[in-house]
């Protein structure tokens, strides 16, 4: 079995010794509440910055109205669970959990055709004006559900399941973001990239453009479904205004921190800009002048080739330590 | 069968006629020269050709199938390459990634292959890599495999440029001014470079080119554009005497000069 | 027919507005490719330091107005030079995200100052309001016509600056090309920055005029004007003045007959009618196609 290399048993030993930490503290009531709601908040940011990551970061398109196919995916997938399967506070586990995860198909599953019926059309613009193209679909898709009576409207969509526990947060975020890395580390990625870096040449090479940037732009819009879909069963709560471009230009915001084209640096951007502001709860009103303050200077200064030098470097006399202990 | 056979090629932008009334017609294995002032529309022609710009009029045949107004990619679908006046190279990849791009269609795996990691995929991953590099190895270029293109030397970047072409295994291939800022010696390799690869890839070749060294040192025949016409046609020697051409590139002048040889 | 005419008056006068606001995204576009998020927030400025200059200090509204500019031009000097300044050579997306970040800055940083806070305040009625007949039942007030007075005059002196002088055959060769123009001897920086003192002039006096119309004020009173300003710019063209002045007055005039019809989804119906013209013209209706190299 070819994936099973050193280097992916250690990562998923890793992954897994953290959810079982976790876990554990949750199950011995160690861990509150409010502390495993961010956590769950920032996984589902860390699946929403690397999707965001396959069409900013890897295919090059600008696309300010991320937010709008997460919307899709919390409202198509809470309909599923509330209308469509009427999953209750009564249901039992053996159905409950099957028809979670088939609500959430159906959100991503509606998220990605959106985007692709979009896709076809706006793909086609360039730069800036692609960038206002998907913020205009995003603030379309904001007005739309706020005037959907049936999935709430104006007061959001209520009564939904809390159906998301860290199990399900978890476990998606690292399917989805294999899902992703698997198809940016393939020669279909690399296609991407082309485009990314000069259209005309990847064309003359046989890259179909158009085909590449709509295929990133679903892709990736089936994953911000599915963080919707994960959101609105955690929040049990669907509401328009949670998904305006100014939650668009927050993912953006941890895409550029954690680096374009590095699925890492957005998962730990993710983490970082969503525990950051938490950890500054102590003023409210400080904190929300000081992180703007600190991203300007985070772009200005660029840490961060400085950071993973220093992390490699720290890694790498870690791991000389080791050797010398316990040989190589 | 002809290769090629250009039939009333015209292109019009807006008020500008770019191209007008372009015939030709290329038989498998030629090296011909597309020669002409700057602006000639010697580049556009190459754009026809190659699909980048859709004909305002005329025909472009590929071994007799009709392929004006096809999409880029689908033209290269069909065997025809090109390079760029201004290197287009991927700048920021390593050479092998540039190689491996051109060399997508050979992978031969799908989505789901690479999503769930099947042997497929490993099985392409590694073709496309051990092709990628054997093709590199053909051009000298293997040892800088994982070298940022952008840090690459000109001569070897343009190198990298006609090699990343060939990786698509045309029939046809456009080169657009290869030997532009090079210097005597990095020229005459260039020639080598191009009599090679027309050798070992049976190629049939269209070259437009400024040095009137590369053009007469190695085209069979020659075709001289000015003003989106062509103005003249035939071997290089016939070219180099034509009162036209001659006025065409340096002015009246000259052309009294030439006529009085 | 008077419905008409009525929301038509309506439509020009926060059409203008927008139209000043939407002028200095393209002109600082034009020179450098950058959307200024932060540009929306020079309005609000603009409306406070008139309105403290007023409440608090006592002057003279025409001075205030002044003073707005002022401050205006000088914020918008200061953001250039703090946070775009450095990133010129880089990628523009850099700039893109700082600028998001400089117009987060403004707006909660402003929400903390005491004399501002977090409360919504009242411009003061300085023009005392009275209305005009028109025709029939349509009245313009005298606010209006001087919003569309001020709004014009300011644009007739910006082509002027432009057309006219050396400083804005500068700012023309700049957004021509950069490279360029530093050749030829000229201070790049320092158009630069004179662009971006226009430019902030313009939004003070936007803000100043907003203030007057609509008298509620609040740290975050620049973010949709902003942004319905700089979709203006983009739908006639980012980067043309003219574009700036027709999408501006468009999107005013539009947005007024749309929340009239269909308030709802007056928004939403403009988002779907501006992705449908830019598919047909991608740059703007007044926008230089930008045909790339092959």
């Amino acid at each position: 079995m070819r994936f099973l290399t050193r280097k992916n048993i250690r990562s998923a030993a890793g992954i897994l010794l953290a959810y079982v930490l976790l876990q554990g503290l949750n199950s011995a009531g160690l861990l509150s509440n409010y502390v495993l709601f961010i956590i769950m908040v920032a996984l589902i940011n860390a699946i929403l910055t690397v999707s965001l990551n396959i069409i900013t970061g890897f295919a090059g398109q600008f696309s300010i109205g991320h937010a709008g196919f997460m919307a899709v995916g919390a409202y198509v997938s809470a309909m599923f669970t509330r209308f469509v399967l009427n999953v209750g506070p009564d249901t039992p586990f053996v159905w409950r959990e099957p028809a979670f995860l088939i609500s959430l198909f159906a959100g991503s599953l509606a998220a990605a055709l959106v985007a692709y019926l979009i896709g076809i059309p706006t793909l086609r613009l360039k730069g800036d004006y692609l960038a206002i193209a998907t913020l205009g679909f995003n603030q379309v898709m904001v007005v739309l559900f706020n005037n959907l009576d049936f999935v709430g409207g104006p007061r959001g969509f209520t009564g939904i399941p809390k159906l998301s526990d860290l199990t399900w947060v978890a476990g998606l975020t690292v399917v989805s973001v294999l899902i992703m890395r698997n198809f940016v580390r393939s020669i279909y990625g690399s296609q991407c990239v082309a485009v990314r870096e000069d259209e005309i040449a990847a064309e003359s090479l046989g890259v179909d453009v158009t085909r590449y940037k709509i295929l990133a732009f679903t892709l990736a819009s089936f994953f911000a479904g599915t963080a919707g879909g994960l959101l609105a069963h955690l929040l049990q709560l669907a509401h328009p205004s949670q998904f305006t471009f100014l939650k668009s230009i927050d993912i953006l915001l941890m895409l550029v921190v954690g680096g374009m084209g590095s699925i890492p640096g957005s998962i730990i951007s993710a983490l970082v800009l969503t525990v950051l502001p938490e950890m500054l709860r102590f003023s409210q009103d400080l904190r929300l002048v000081i992180y703007p303050v600190l991203l300007i200077v985070f772009v200005i200064k660029n840490p961060l080739p400085y950071l993973r030098r220093v992390t490699a470097q720290i890694q790498e006399r870690v791991r000389a330590m080791w050797v010398n202990r316990f040989g190589g | 069968m002809p290769l090629l056979e250009v039939e009333n090629l015209s292109k019009r932008f807006g008020g500008l006629q770019a191209v007008s009334d372009v015939d030709l017609t290329l038989r498998k294995g030629e090296l011909i020269g597309l020669i002409g002032p700057n602006g000639a529309g010697k580049t556009t022609v190459f754009n026809l050709i190659s699909g980048f710009y859709r004909p305002t009029r005329g025909a472009i045949r590929l071994q007799g199938d009709e392929i004006a107004g096809l999409r880029p990619h689908q033209i290269e679908a069909r065997g025809i390459a090109r390079t760029f006046q201004n290197i287009r190279l991927f700048k920021d990849l390593t050479v092998l990634e540039n190689v491996r791009i051109a060399h997508h269609s050979y992978a031969r795996y799908g989505l789901w292959d690479s999503i769930v990691r099947t042997e497929k995929f490993y099985e392409g991953e590694k073709r496309l890599t051990e092709e990628s590099l054997e093709f590199l190895s053909t051009f000298g270029l293997q040892d800088r495999a994982m070298e940022i293109a952008r840090n690459l030397p000109y001569g070897e970047q343009r190198r990298l440029e006609i090699a990343r072409a060939l990786a698509t295994r045309p029939q046809l291939l456009l080169l657009d001014e290869p030997a532009a800022g090079m210097n005597p010696q990095e020229t005459k390799s260039l020639m080598e470079l191009i009599e090679f690869i027309k050798e070992r890839f049976a190629l049939t070749i269209i070259l437009i080119e400024h040095q009137m060294r590369v053009v007469m040192g190695i085209c069979q025949r020659i075709l001289v554009m000015d003003f989106g016409k062509i103005i003249a046609r035939g071997s290089p020697g016939e070219i180099q005497k034509d009162a036209q051409v001659v006025e065409a590139y340096l002015g009246r002048q000259a052309r009294r000069h030439a006529a009085a040889d | 027919m008077e419905q008409f005419l009525s929301q038509l008056i309506n439509g020009l006068q926060i059409g203008t507005i927008y139209a000043l606001i939407a002028l200095g995204y393209t002109m600082v576009y034009g020179i450098i490719k950058l959307i200024n998020f932060a540009h929306g927030d020079l309005i609000m400025i603009g409306s406070y330091v008139a309105y403290l200059s007023i409440v608090h200090f006592g002057v003279p509204f025409p001075v205030a107005f002044l003073l707005a500019m002022l401050f205006c031009a000088l914020a918008g000097v200061l953001m250039d030079r703090i946070a775009y300044r450095p990133l010129r050579h880089r990628p523009r997306l850099e700039a893109l995200i700082t600028a998001m970040g400089v117009s987060l800055f403004i707006e909660h940083g402003a929400r903390n100052l005491p004399f501002i806070g977090p409360s919504f305040r009242r411009f003061p009625d300085v023009v005392g309001v009275k209305s005009y007949p028109l025709v029939s039942s349509v009245v313009v007030t005298n606010v209006q016509i001087l919003n569309v007075v001020v709004a014009v005059v300011l644009m007739v002196i910006l082509q002027y600056i432009i057309r006219r002088t050396k400083i804005g055959m500068a700012m023309r060769a700049v957004s021509l090309d950069l490279e360029a123009a530093k050749l030829m001897g000229i201070d790049v920086d320092r158009v630069i920055a004179v662009t971006f003192a226009i430019g902030g002039c313009l939004a003070g006096a936007a803000g100043v005029l907003m203030g007057v119309a609509y008298p509620r004020l609040s740290p975050y009173m620049g973010v949709m004007p902003g942004l319905k300003a700089f979709v203006a710019a983009v739908f006639g063209g980012i980067g043309s003045i003219p574009g700036a002045v027709v999408g501006g007055v468009l999107m005013g005039v539009v947005e007024t007959f749309a929340t009239a019809a269909y308030s709802q989804v007056a928004e939403g119906v403009f988002f779907v009618v501006l992705v449908a013209v830019l598919l047909f013209r991608p740059t703007g209706l007044l926008g230089e196609p930008i045909a790339e190299k092959v």
